[in-house]
């Protein structure tokens, strides 16, 4: 592939250590001897796997998430049956696992969005490789997280009575509780991001019906994309589309999760009481959702062969942010005890040390080992490209960060204001089993995706590469198979933002 | 009649229209309206009662215009089956023509005549009949009020027993003999209604009947050598009875495990004759209560509770000063200024010190040694030299448990400081023969073979008789046994086996009855609803075994009670005065000032070594009796906090020695009994003592406190098998190790289980909480409590503040001097409030949902239980005006009424929790479970009956907390509204607050400055817990103050803080919290 200047900004030689590198080129987005045939081969190829020819692995792993949703279905049944008590929820620690894990799985539900929306409007080009299966990611997160707010009301029969429908009592809801901001902010978020997820797949949703060899795929594939033709006018609306979803997307990545954070910083228990929750609430899900990402995406792309298209560059460059948002966390943390101590309150100051040393410090010390000490490990570039490392602080991360929200719901309301109503919250099979149910959920979600919907957004990382742009003088020799899908293709190229 | 015209003309044109084919032809005539010859001139008539009659069929207006139609209209049809019958000349004209004939008349008037003589053959029943239709003018929820008495172990309980529909609902004190009441009248409902109590007379192995059960005893008592075993009551009827038994030669023995026989012994010692110690503690300026936890255990609990805490009003002039000298943590500790941990076997020497110091004779050598321990002979000093300084104005309590010796001297050392006439008299002992010493006496007969019927007559003596009296294998010998019991319990059970029989008793709210308060006060006991499983009472039984069976039921309740009363028909009124008030006026016993003798000056016997075991009634149990009660088991014990067992309570030091800790097996060997129980680490208990709750372990009590034949396990550990010649008292000698494995208990609060980092926070907040200040503090500054916290002058709200405009704004004071932590109000609220019981897994969860408890805070070094002191504050819903539950509710299911109150809507709420966790005092109790489901299943709906109807019976996944009794608000603001008036001061009052023996509770309309509230919230000892946070409670605490000795203020400092030593909050600002400001959105 040819290396010309007026690309260069969309990428230089592939591969490579970067000190080798000329350090005013940037390295290519996608590596290796690709064009935008392979690349279409590569991704649409999945989905195009004949049924019986299903992978095994992905049959296996099918299965085992499938268990694990029915575990959830069990364990729901029984809730809805029995009452929350089967939880392990007492007097003071009247939130536990459930928000614990609502909070975990919305913050999860950051990167996808955080990903397509803020990045696209910050030109990082090499999201382009992740966004598609981030937004997936981040739909089913944000299912899993909708899921444990409505089952956790005791009466889950009249939990609609969250919603601001017309109804015979003439009620409106409290505008005051941050419990119906919370309802706003998600339900928000994830219809957005669902869009926005979707509208960004229809492109390649055309090239699936293109190149679909049965009928039945053709009939499916038709019908989700909506009849894209590629035109020039669908693209023209396509792309201005995209860009104002991009912008509304983007506050709301910040909203959700300050909302989520309101729900503790607007009540008045120690710990849960504090300014600083909405920005470290944030930083913290875009610390989880990438680390989500990472765990994503380092098995699938060994698995599907996307090493050229998810390359080491962009696991560096995910370390790096995992890195930096570890540190805003282990700020927000140590700020959180600054203002403790110097804003003089003793109930306040109790709350924090007894988090450091009480009788959760286990909880405690866990999620700043796995918060802040361990992604430390990032500052050498050697860790960030090695996929095991980076595999395993991606997952530390994730368990650091449900333990985060596990320090502030429970260790916090297990000891408010009056010693008298002090007690210990310990979870039952049901909790246990509830959480790793909503694994199940998002595992079966997400294979579903992988299987059967391109996995990367195979129109965006085409823009990106090189040869998008060899009408700008680069020479490309596969000029006709950049035709994503068929004869439209050209027009494609034309529409193409020029970025510059 | 007038019902019935009304009914058959309406439904005439029915009949008409659905009659059978052969009367078609009648029914178009009546149908045809334009027809009649007879028809009015004026046209149609305008108020008519059938079609036929506006259609003006002339049969039917000859039938209207009748003075007197018949019953029937339809039997217009049969006029001509009538006349066939009767003949023509039935009918004259003037009767129409559905007057009977002649004949039919004479045979009408002789079956009548017949009839009515026959309604005569019967004896005359008084039947109580349930409401299966509502009468006139009872609206649903009102409530019928009826003065009753319950009786405990020959101590009266006077109460009032609300009554909705015929339904007992809820106890309230009797007001005319005092306020308050216990925890045992007020779980009485649930007692009362429990489906677990016996349905039916058993016999052997078979069901059986009331007259052949009594016809079998009356048979095998007059063949002789026949006894009966009475639980101990103060009924002045069955002590009639039992007389008259005697008389017949029956040998009566009465016996309970809460007999004060070391009590009435010591009496007899000092006196040479039995008597009864009578306190009037509000004379009291030093008392000193001896091993003794009489604010909850003292037969007279209540008047005591109530006058110890008259005394302790700073602002009510002088206060008195209590000491405490007592081997577990009580009631009196928490109330004292001073407590000594003290084995209970040192006592003795402890009283020999302070009577020395007094002016008697030169202590013994061991009560010397025990002088030179620790801070003993310090406290002993500074005690004596107050009590001499009060001198007739000091009072000492002795503890039922106290070997008779001390009882004895003590009545000498009163005598000796001149307090006999002034804080202590005496009295007759009507009960001085009860105890476990007549128990042996009969036990012997029963060896003896000198028994052939045995009857018991309640008490379960099987399970409650002391260990080494072997009663069980005693009563095996005898013959014939019946007991008459409310459930089918170990003694019954034995009987059974035997071939005996089980009859089932009354409760006490469904038989006459009558009992003697402790002051000897006759109260008379009224059935407030028919026996609900067919029982009799113990007076019934024995006045049925004593009387020949006449034509039916002569021995009833009623009759026998009145009998005793005496009156005969009652002209003067006197026993309609007796019922209406619940008790005879000038009925107490004379109070005698008796001169103690030289027996009070007995010899006490020497402490042995070792550890001791101390056994005591369980302040929520007792000895067992309420075992199957789910309110009584489920209520946390003030100092434990232990709900569903009972536990060897062991001192810190001595835990440690023995390297026990809280919910590990221990194993006591005492007396010859070995039993694993489980231990129970209790700050400030003394050390090489332990002491235990008798009243677990039951076997055959119920599906709530253990039954065998059903599977259920025992609640708690039973302690009777260590007893020797009584239940209660001491046992010295024991044997203590560790033992194999665990127990979990359910504690609804953590004491010392909480971490360092946790103590120290605790430590830091707690004079904040609870707020305490020493005599000399408050005369220095009264508003001490107030000055704890510092706030800003004005702290805003980011809402606007709700605008109270109701005529009436309530709130709640608690006062912390006052209370002792009898837990009375928590009981009172569970039943008034229909607040279920969740079952010890749930506590153990921490689910249990008292909407008002009594948190209960040691403090001092822990290490050390001569410093240990404690404090206890009851929570309920402080309803905050700036409540932060209402904000955060997403569903606006919690929301404040005009009148200051936070309610809750039940049906609104869908269970976020949300306001549970923004509860800074955490009062809000969540139903996890549908708690309230079993009682849907048959054989507990009658347990339905027991709901408060004014109150919903909250399903699952609803929140719920205290709302001031909302119900008895609305009930008052019902009559007053009618009448146009504001609702008067103390015309509502609360359940916790009429329950509260020692009136620590206030409430009331907070605007009406001559209210009682009123006036406490101005008190200097006013302040507002948790205020820093702007919450605005509705409910007041007052600040606890203490009337240390200066003698021991520095010497023995107990609590985590002392005078001058006191954290003062730091919250923000500068400036003083402005008085309580409830009511200022007004």
């Amino acid at each position: 592939m040819a290396i010309t200047d007026p690309t260069a900004h969309l990428g230089g030689p592939p591969g490579g250590f970067i000190g080798a590198q000329d350090p005013r080129v940037r390295p290519a987005l996608v590596e290796g001897d690709n064009n935008f045939t392979t690349v279409t081969d590569m991704v649409a190829g999945i989905p195009e796997q004949p049924v019986e020819k299903t992978d095994k692995l992905w049959i296996g792993l099918f299965l085992i998430s499938l268990a694990m949703l029915g575990l959830l279905g069990v364990c729901l049944a029984y809730l809805i049956h029995t009452g929350v008590g089967v939880w392990g929820n007492n007097n003071p620690v009247f939130w536990g696992w459930p928000i614990v894990n609502f909070v975990f799985w919305v913050g999860i539900g950051h990167a996808g969005t955080l990903i397509s929306a803020v990045l696209y409007l910050t030109r990082q080009h090499w999201r382009t490789a992740v966004n598609r299966s981030a937004e997936a990611m981040t739909i089913f997160a944000v299912i899993c997280a909708g899921m444990f707010p409505g089952v956790h009301v005791g009466r889950i029969w009249v939990a609609y009575w969250l919603a601001p429908v017309p109804n015979q009592m003439s009620m409106w809801q409290n505008f005051r509780s941050p419990l119906l901001w919370d309802v706003f902010a998600v339900s928000t978020y994830f219809s957005v991001s669902l869009v926005f997820w979707y509208m960004g797949m229809i492109p390649d949703l055309a090239t699936l019906r293109d190149r679909a060899t049965n009928k039945w795929r053709r009939i499916s594939y038709g019908a989700l994309s909506m009849g894209w033709t590629g035109s020039s006018r669908h693209w023209h609306v396509y792309e201005r589309a995209y860009l104002i979803l991009a912008a509304l997307a983007t506050p709301l990545v910040f909203s959700v999760h300050s909302v989520v954070s309101f729900d503790f910083a607007v009540s008045q228990v120690p710990g849960w009481h504090t300014t600083i929750f909405p920005p470290y609430f944030v930083a913290g899900a875009i610390f989880s959702g990438f680390a989500m990402v990472l765990t994503l995406m380092i098995p699938a792309r060994k698995w599907f062969n996307l090493g050229h298209i998810i390359t080491l560059n962009h696991i560096d460059v995910m370390c790096r942010i995992l890195m930096a948002t570890g540190m805003m966390v282990g700020y927000g943390y140590s700020m959180e005890f600054f203002m403790a101590w110097y804003g003089g309150v003793q109930v306040e100051q109790f709350a924090f040390v007894n988090r450091a040393f009480g009788n959760y410090a286990w909880a405690y010390w866990i999620m700043i080992t796995c918060n802040v000490l361990i992604p430390q490990l990032f500052w050498s570039r050697r860790m960030r490209r090695n996929l095991a490392v980076v595999f395993v602080i991606s997952i530390t991360t994730n368990i650091g960060m449900w333990f985060e929200r596990f320090v502030i719901v429970v260790t916090s309301l297990s000891r408010d204001y009056l010693p008298s109503s002090w007690a210990y919250f310990s979870p039952t099979w049901v909790d246990v089993c509830t959480f790793i149910g909503s694994f199940g959920l998002f595992l079966t979600l997400f294979l579903l995706f992988i299987r059967f919907l391109p996995f990367v957004a195979m129109s965006e990382v085409k823009i990106v590469m090189p040869a998008a742009h060899a009408g700008h003088g680069g020479h490309v020799k596969d000029r006709h198979d950049a035709h994503g899908h068929g004869d439209h293709g050209h027009s494609k190229h034309a529409e193409v933002p020029h970025h510059g | 009649m007038s019902q019935h015209h009304d009914h058959d003309h309406s439904s005439a044109v029915e009949l008409d229209a659905t009659a059978p084919a052969g009367s078609a032809e009648r029914a178009s005539i009546a149908f045809d309206l334009g027809s009649s010859a007879e028809r009015s001139s004026s046209g149609p008539p305008r108020v008519w009662r059938s079609l036929a009659e506006f259609g003006g069929d002339a049969q039917v207006a000859a039938y209207a215009k009748r003075e007197f139609p018949t019953d029937d209209f339809d039997r217009l049809r049969d006029v001509d089956d009538m006349s066939d019958f009767d003949g023509p000349e039935g009918s004259d004209g003037a009767d129409g023509p559905t007057s009977p004939g002649r004949r039919r008349f004479m045979q009408l008037l002789g079956a009548s005549a017949a009839l009515a003589g026959a309604s005569s053959c019967r004896w005359e029943r008084d039947e109580m009949v349930p409401w299966g239709i509502r009468p006139e003018d009872t609206p649903p929820g009102d409530r019928d009020v009826f003065s009753t008495v319950m009786d405990l172990a020959g101590a009266a309980r006077p109460l009032r027993v609300q009554s909705v529909d015929g339904r007992p609902i809820k106890v309230e004190p009797n007001e005319l003999t005092g306020g308050g009441t216990d925890l045992f009248s007020q779980a009485a409902i649930l007692g009362f209604y429990d489906p677990d109590r016996s349905h039916e007379v058993v016999h052997g192995a078979t069901k059986g009947a009331w007259s052949a059960a009594l016809e079998a005893l009356r048979t095998a008592a007059q063949a002789g050598k026949c006894a009966v075993l009475a639980s101990t009551t103060s009924s002045p009827t069955l002590h009639r009875l039992a007389a008259e038994a005697e008389a017949l030669g029956v040998r009566w023995t009465w016996y309970s495990p809460l007999d004060r026989e070391h009590a009435v012994a010591g009496a007899r010692l000092a006196f040479g004759r039995p008597a009864r110690v009578h306190y009037d503690l509000t004379k009291a300026d030093v008392v000193l209560s001896l091993d003794s936890d009489f604010q909850r255990e003292h037969a007279n609990a209540n008047v005591l509770a109530n006058a110890l805490a008259s005394r302790r009003m700073p602002a009510d002039g002088k206060m008195s000063r209590i000491y405490a000298v007592e081997a577990r943590f009580t009631s009196s500790g928490l109330s004292s200024d001073h407590r000594l941990p003290l084995r209970a076997s040192d006592v003795g020497a402890f009283v020999e010190l302070v009577e020395a110091k007094v002016g008697g004779a030169a202590p013994s050598a061991a009560a010397n040694a025990l002088a030179g321990q620790g801070r003993i002979g310090l406290f002993a000093g500074a005690l004596a030299d107050d009590l001499k300084a009060a001198g007739a104005h000091a009072a000492i309590v002795v503890g039922d448990g106290q070997p008779a010796e001390v009882h004895a001297r003590v009545h000498g050392l009163l005598a000796r400081l001149g307090a006999v006439g002034t804080t202590t008299f005496y009295s007759e002992e009507p009960l001085a023969n009860a105890g476990a010493a007549a128990l042996k006496g009969l036990v012997d007969a029963l060896n003896g073979g000198q028994v052939d019927t045995l009857v018991v007559l309640e008490g379960n003596p099987v399970y409650d008789a002391p260990g080494a009296l072997g009663f069980a294998a005693a009563m095996a010998k005898a013959k014939t046994v019946a007991h008459l019991s409310l459930y089918r319990d170990e003694t019954s059970a034995v009987a059974l086996a035997q071939g005996g029989w089980h009859l089932p008793a009354t409760h006490w709210l469904e038989a006459w009855g009558d009992a003697r308060s402790f002051d000897g006060t006759v109260h008379l006991a009224q059935p407030l609803i028919a026996p609900l499983y067919g029982g009799k009472s113990a007076i019934e039984v024995v006045g049925a075994l004593l009387s020949q069976p006449a034509e039916g039921d002569t021995a009833t309740g009623e009759a026998l009670v009145r009998a005793t009363f005496g009156g005969g028909d009652d002209l003067d009124g006197r026993w309609r005065r007796a019922l209406h008030d619940g008790f005879v006026d000038g009925s107490a016993f004379a109070r005698e000032t008796l001169a103690a003798g030289a027996g009070a000056a007995a010899t006490l016997a020497a402490a042995a070594p070792g550890m001791e075991l101390n056994l005591f009634a369980c302040p929520k149990v007792l000895d067992g009796r309420f075992a199957n009660n789910g309110w009584l088991q489920e209520l946390p014990d003030t100092v434990t906090k232990l709900a569903w067992d009972n536990a060897l309570c062991l001192g810190v030091q001595t835990a440690r020695r023995l390297g026990l800790t809280t919910g590990d097996m221990a194993r006591v060997t005492v007396g010859g009994a070995t039993r694993d129980v489980v231990a129970y680490v209790m700050a400030g208990h003394a050390e090489e003592s332990a002491s235990m709750a008798l009243g677990y372990g039951r076997t055959s009590a119920g599906v709530i406190a253990g039954f065998k034949a059903a599977d259920v396990k025992a609640v708690g550990f039973d302690a009777y098998p260590f007893s020797k010649a009584t239940a209660r008292g001491t046992l010295t000698g024991a044997q203590i190790v560790k033992g194999s494995g665990k127990h979990t208990l359910a504690l609804t609060q953590e004491h010392h289980l909480i971490d360092e980092t946790g103590m120290e926070g605790r430590a830091n907040r707690l004079p904040l909480l609870a707020r305490e200040g020493t005599l000399a503090e408050y005369e220095a500054d009264p508003e001490f409590a107030q000055h704890r916290v510092h706030l800003p002058k004005q702290m805003r709200s980011l809402f606007d503040p709700i605008e109270y405009t109701g005529e009436h704004q309530w709130g709640m004071t608690i006062d912390l001097a006052a209370c002792n932590g009898c837990n009375a109000c928590v009981i009172a609220c569970q039943s008034e409030n229909n607040i279920p019981i969740v079952g010890k897994a749930q506590v153990k969860r921490g689910r249990e949902m008292h909407w008002i408890r009594v948190d209960f805070y040691f403090q001092g070094d822990a290490n050390d239980a001569e410093t240990v002191d404690a404090v206890s504050q009851p929570v309920n819903c402080l309803q905050c005006e700036n409540a932060p539950c209402e904000q955060v509710c997403p569903v606006a299911a919690t929301v404040h009424s005009q009148e200051g109150l936070n309610d809750m809507v039940y049906n609104r709420c869908i269970g976020t929790r949300y306001c549970g966790n923004n509860c800074p005092v955490k009062v809000r109790r969540f139903n996890y479970f549908h708690y309230t489901k079993f009682m849907d299943k048959p054989g507990n709906k009658v347990l339905q009956l027991a709901q408060n109807p004014n109150v919903t019976v909250r399903t699952r996944g609803v929140m719920e907390k205290c709302t001031y009794c909302v119900q008895r608000i609305s009930s008052a603001r019902i009559k007053a509204r009618n009448v146009g008036r504001l609702i008067a001061d103390g015309e509502v009052v609360t359940a916790c607050q009429s329950a509260c023996p020692p009136n620590a509770i206030t409430f009331g309309n907070i605007l009406d400055e001559t209210s009682a509230i009123a006036k406490k919230r101005k008190d200097p000892r006013a302040y507002a817990m948790l205020e820093e946070l702007n919450i605005r409670p509705r409910t007041l605490y007052m600040a606890k103050v203490t009337n240390l000795n200066p003698k021991l203020e520095k010497a023995m400092q107990q609590g985590a803080f002392q005078a001058g030593t006191i954290p003062a909050g730091h919250i923000a600002g500068h400036g003083h919290a402005a008085a309580p400001h409830a009511g200022d959105g007004h």
